[in-house]
């Protein structure tokens, strides 16, 4: 049975229920937005472009008006408008006059992402960049519904992958994606520079993200991560996910522990990561982590490289470059070779008054130009690209295991033995019958494999230790 | 009133971590007995209804668990408390002096122990008193959770009063991790089955990848909760997984919730006439996967880790409804495979005229080709939000095929575990194959009016439907972080190193590239070229 399409929720205008973000749902036709459009002009340069009818972006590939992206599917590819004067072209005609006419420039107009934005936002602090961002996010386990506190928030690089993992739609329901009544995804972000704070409330309000981002400005090792509404009612984030990119987390740990008024979820583990460029910064912050009842602390760092691709295409001596192969070499050498006797001859010859004939060499210096050829000649390089990011940094992850009161367990365990009260002890002896099997086999192929050692290793009189012995080791 | 929220509900499957890290992934269901082999043995009722992230300590004789302080278990970890680590931090770190005010201060008594090192500790198997057999009789009696042994042994360590501080604490931790009955339970995610799977499985098996990996693919790929996917998968189902996770329907749903999730284009569907029996609720078209496998079933056997089993699905599983399933030959020649033919119609007359059994057989295959045509129809039709690929065979081929499926600004992502296989990738969207594609297609354009029959043979796909593919080397190294004793950990396992492609696709400008002043028929074209495309 086929499925109706549904219908484009971007369409929707009315100002009761605002779009979907466009990070978060590719739309089918861009329209005039707050919400950038990204346009590509080449790798790596990527300019965030808020569409409205009347403006127009200049760019080093032209001149192109914003009527001209509007209405076309996001990911097209749109040439510069003719009636501006290309720059480039200018300045290309002006060197070589003589040369063909360039072609206009072109560039690709984007549907936002997390990515993209990450590349081109306005850098007002340093960011988390995607390599780290996917990690922890993923590491985290943050997904449709988690409840995420970030701090700080600084110019909302890692806000906006992580709104985009919490997503599970909006809390007015406007994208009529439903997640069963329960809790919609948020990402609860903090930043104490007031600025910051406003400028980053402002891009989220733009990005149609408020809902599911909250932008609270405090000084969050201070005063911890409780939210104030406006009637100066204090709510908690509930949060079982936490991404901590401060310069002394340590001072922030302490904030969420599990107290009457705590900023997590009380039902839930929760997972922390912090984010600091300084082994000094890592070691204070697993201390103050196994100080506060995180478990499972470890650190890792990743290194990240892009890799650009090449075909390396020999050009050899004709045209202007070094031999493609030995025997190329082989072959230039002999000619050398036999131009110099040539010469000698012909210089005996000439002395000797006698007619010498004289053949010169078989290489002619090329005029250099790159050959294009159609991509499939040649031998496939790769080589590292110069990094973008100026630092890395460690990442520290803990869990916070969820409290669990000797009430809580006698409580479980009742309810465990409910269950099993007819048959429990013959299910139960199953069970046992069934491991006591599989680890009589188990010892059987033990004994035999050590009855086997022991014939093999009699000889030597070495006492060979079995899995379970003791070997004493010797300190390092 | 019973503990509620994340506990640990019967038949999950959960990963235990051992002292020494080994996992171990066991599933849990009432009134059996979980044997760590000679760790021991205990009830699984002890960790049912249970919060996860907890440690136990094993009791002896089957007896159940023992909770674990989160301070104990740290201490045990750190071989000597927390104290070194607490207010005077810096008395015990000399090989790193931070944040001590006192910075280069002259040496003191502290300092002076610092020297203390192991040249004079002789520590061969002679300097533990205790004699094989007796540690031997000393595993089998004394109790404790092993505590005891690791007790004795120390105090049977003749050099033990010449060891550092430093190799005391190694010493005890070592033996911990021998000798103490203890582990920790942990949620079985994604993240942890991917750490989980080297340990046991073949390394091909899953094409090794690894957390860092499909972390990146997930952002990459732009995986966000309403979208649809496309994804080739031949880990066994590890990509599905993590896709599935991100997307929020990789876990089943604890059986008490109310009704399954609605959506409101299904809730417009749902107020039309009720339909008559075969499909009481239409598939959902968004938050979906659509996997494209190469042999008849798709191997999709790392889901049962999550109780999604895809040969006997449990309808109450959210993947049930949102992954579906297509082979190659349905996708790429739907008229070849037999199972699209339609089952031969019947009227109602006919119909009631069988017999019973033969009837709903019909109506099982009647379903069944509705559930196949309805997908294979549905993933033809494309406008996905991105395609993710883990696959051993070559992607070329598949990409050809796919990418058209994508929809404009959609992201494509591939892993690779080798770096000639990732490179080769990005050579097929290279400049020059885009200049030789665009000059040969202004040439053909004319001539050609139809590609026809596209030649699987011929797996170059074509180079214009893809923006900037980059290839993204991602490495991860882990730090042991102990009081003085932070170091990089040595785990190198070998193994491919992994590698992910990632690209965004585009919608060419039709016609002459390079022809000047075609601005204002672009447009127009483009139309065209849109409303071909919804026709098609
Ligand atoms: C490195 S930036 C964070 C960058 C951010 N993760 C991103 O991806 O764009 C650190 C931010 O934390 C803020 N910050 C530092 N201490 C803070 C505190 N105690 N409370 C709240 N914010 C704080 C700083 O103002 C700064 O903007």
């Amino acid at each position: 049975m086929a499925t109706s399409e549904p219908t484009p929720p971007q369409g929707a205008t009315d100002p009761e229920r605002p779009p979907v973000s466009a990070f978060f749902s590719i739309p089918d036709a861009l329209t005039p937005s707050l919400t950038p459009a990204i346009v590509h002009l080449k790798r790596d340069f990527n300019q965030a472009v808020p569409l409205s009818v009347d403006a127009t972006l200049q760019t080093r590939f032209g001149t192109f008006p914003h009527s001209s992206f509007i209405s076309l599917p996001p990911g097209s590819q749109v040439r510069a408008s003719p009636s501006y004067p290309d720059p480039r072209d200018q300045r290309k005609r002006k060197r070589n006059s003589d040369d063909q006419p360039a072609a206009t420039g072109f560039v690709h107009v984007l549907a936002p992402t997390a990515e993209l934005w990450t590349s081109s936002l306005p850098h007002r602090t340093q960011v988390v960049y995607t390599p780290d961002s996917s990690y922890i996010l993923h590491r985290l386990g943050v997904k449709p519904g988690s409840q995420v506190i970030e701090a700080g928030a600084g110019s909302g690089s890692f806000t906006h992958a992580a709104a985009r993992a919490a997503y599970c739609g909006y809390p007015d329901g406007r994208d009529g994606l439903g997640w069963n009544g329960e809790k919609k995804g948020k990402v609860w972000s903090f930043e104490f520079h007031a600025e910051r704070a406003k400028k980053l409330r402002e891009e989220i309000a733009n990005h149609g993200l408020n809902g599911i981002v909250r932008i609270t400005h405090k000084d969050v090792c201070a005063e911890g991560f409780l939210v104030f509404e406006e009637e100066g009612e204090t709510i908690s984030p509930a949060a079982n996910a936490v991404f901590l990119d401060l310069p002394a987390p340590w001072l922030a740990i302490p904030h969420l522990t599990r107290t009457e008024q705590s900023a997590l979820d009380p039902e839930a583990e929760v997972r922390i990561c912090t984010f600091s460029p300084c082994i000094e910064q890592v070691t204070r912050t697993c201390a103050t982590l196994r100080q506060y009842g995180w478990v499972d602390v470890q650190t890792v760092e990743l290194s990240h490289q892009r890799l650009e691709v090449r075909r390396q295409v020999p050009r050899g001596y004709d045209d202007g470059a070094g031999p493609r192969s030995i025997a190329e070499a082989l072959t230039r050498l002999k000619g050398v070779n036999d131009f110099r006797e040539q010469r000698k001859d012909l210089q005996v010859a000439l002395s000797a008054g006698e007619e010498a004939n004289f053949q010169g060499l078989g290489f002619k210096k090329g005029n250099g130009r790159k050959m294009w050829g159609n991509g499939e000649e040649g031998r496939l390089t790769s080589r590292q690209e110069p990094d973008l990011k100026s630092h890395t940094s460690f990442l520290t992850f803990a869990i916070l295991p969820r409290e669990w009161t000797e009430e809580q367990e006698k409580e479980a365990a009742d309810k465990g033995e409910d269950k099993g009260v007819v048959g429990e002890k013959e299910r139960r002896w199953k069970g046992q019958e069934v491991e006591s099997n599989r680890a009589r086999k188990k010892r059987e192929r033990a004994e035999k494999k050590l009855a086997e050692e022991g014939e093999d290793k009699k000889g030597n009189g070495q006492a060979e230790s079995s899995e379970d012995a003791v070997k004493m080791e010797i300190d390092g | 009133m019973p503990p509620t929220g994340d506990l640990i509900l019967p038949g999950t499957h959960v990963l235990l971590r051992l002292p020494s890290g080994v996992p171990k992934i066991v599933r849990i269901s009432a009134d059996t007995t979980i044997s760590l082999g000679k760790f021991g043995t205990f009830p699984s009722n002890a960790l049912l209804h249970r919060p996860y992230g907890l440690t136990y300590d094993i009791l002896d004789n089957n007896a159940g668990l023992r909770v674990v302080p989160a301070a104990e278990v740290t201490r045990d970890i750190l071989g000597g408390g927390l104290q070194p680590e607490g207010a005077n931090a810096d008395e015990t770190h000399y090989d790193l002096n931070y944040g001590s005010p006192s910075g280069a201060a002259s040496p003191t008594a502290e300092q002076a122990e610092v020297m203390r090192t192991n040249r004079l500790t002789v520590d061969t198997p002679e300097s533990q008193t205790l004699t094989w057999e007796e540690i031997e009789e000393l595993k089998k009696t004394a109790g404790g959770s092993g505590k005891e042994i690791i007790a004795k042994l120390l105090a049977g360590h003749s050099a033990i009063d010449q060891k550092t501080p430093f190799s005391l604490q190694k010493y005890t931790l070592r033996k911990a991790s021998k000798f103490l009955r203890r582990f920790s339970v942990h949620r079985l995610t994604v993240n942890a089955l991917t750490d989980y799977l080297p340990t046991q499985k073949e390394p091909q098996k899953f094409l090794e990848l690894r957390n860092h990996h499909l972390g990146l693919m997930l952002s990459l790929g732009n995986i966000v909760y309403g979208g649809r996917y496309l994804i080739i998968d031949e880990t066994g189902g590890l990509l599905v997984a993590a896709v599935a996770e991100r997307l929020g329907i990789l876990y089943p749903r604890p059986h008490t919730t109310s009704e399954p999730e609605v959506e409101a284009e299904d809730a417009d569907a749902a107020a039309e006439p009720k339909k008559r029996r075969p499909e009481p609720t239409p598939p959902p078209s968004r938050n979906t996967i659509t996997l494209v496998h190469a042999n008849e079933q798709p191997n999709l056997s790392l889901l049962t880790n999550f109780s999604y089993d895809a040969n006997t699905p449990d309808p109450s599983h959210p993947l049930y409804t949102h992954l579906r399933t297509l082979t190659w030959l349905q996708l790429l020649a739907p008229d070849e495979d037999t199972s699209l033919i339609p089952p031969s119609s019947s009227t109602p007359e006919e119909l009631a005229a069988l017999k019973p059994g033969k009837r709903s057989a019909y109506y099982r295959k009647l379903r069944r080709w509705q559930r196949i045509s309805s997908t294979v129809e549905d993933t033809r039709k494309g406008g996905y939000d991105a395609v993710l690929i883990a696959a051993h065979m070559p992607v070329g081929g598949i990409l050809k095929a796919v990418v058209p499926l994508v929809k404009g600004s959609g992201q494509v992502v591939v892993y690779e575990p080798s770096l000639e296989q990732a490179t080769e990738i990005a050579d097929l969207y290279s400049s020059a194959r885009k200049s030789t594609w665009i000059q040969r297609r202004n040439e053909t354009e004319e001539k050609e009016e139809d590609e026809g029959k596209k030649d699987w043979d011929d797996e170059i796909p074509d180079p214009t439907l893809l923006l900037a593919p980059t290839v993204h080397r991602l490495n991860m190294r882990q730090y042991q972080v102990l009081p003085g004793r932070t170091h990089p950990v040595m785990t190198s396992r070998g193994g491919a190193e992994g590698f992910v492609v990632h690209a965004t696709r585009v919608i060419p400008v039709q016609g002459k590239v390079d022809a000047r002043g075609a601005y204002a028929s672009q447009k127009k074209k483009r139309k065209l070229e849109a409303s071909e495309a919804e026709k098609a």
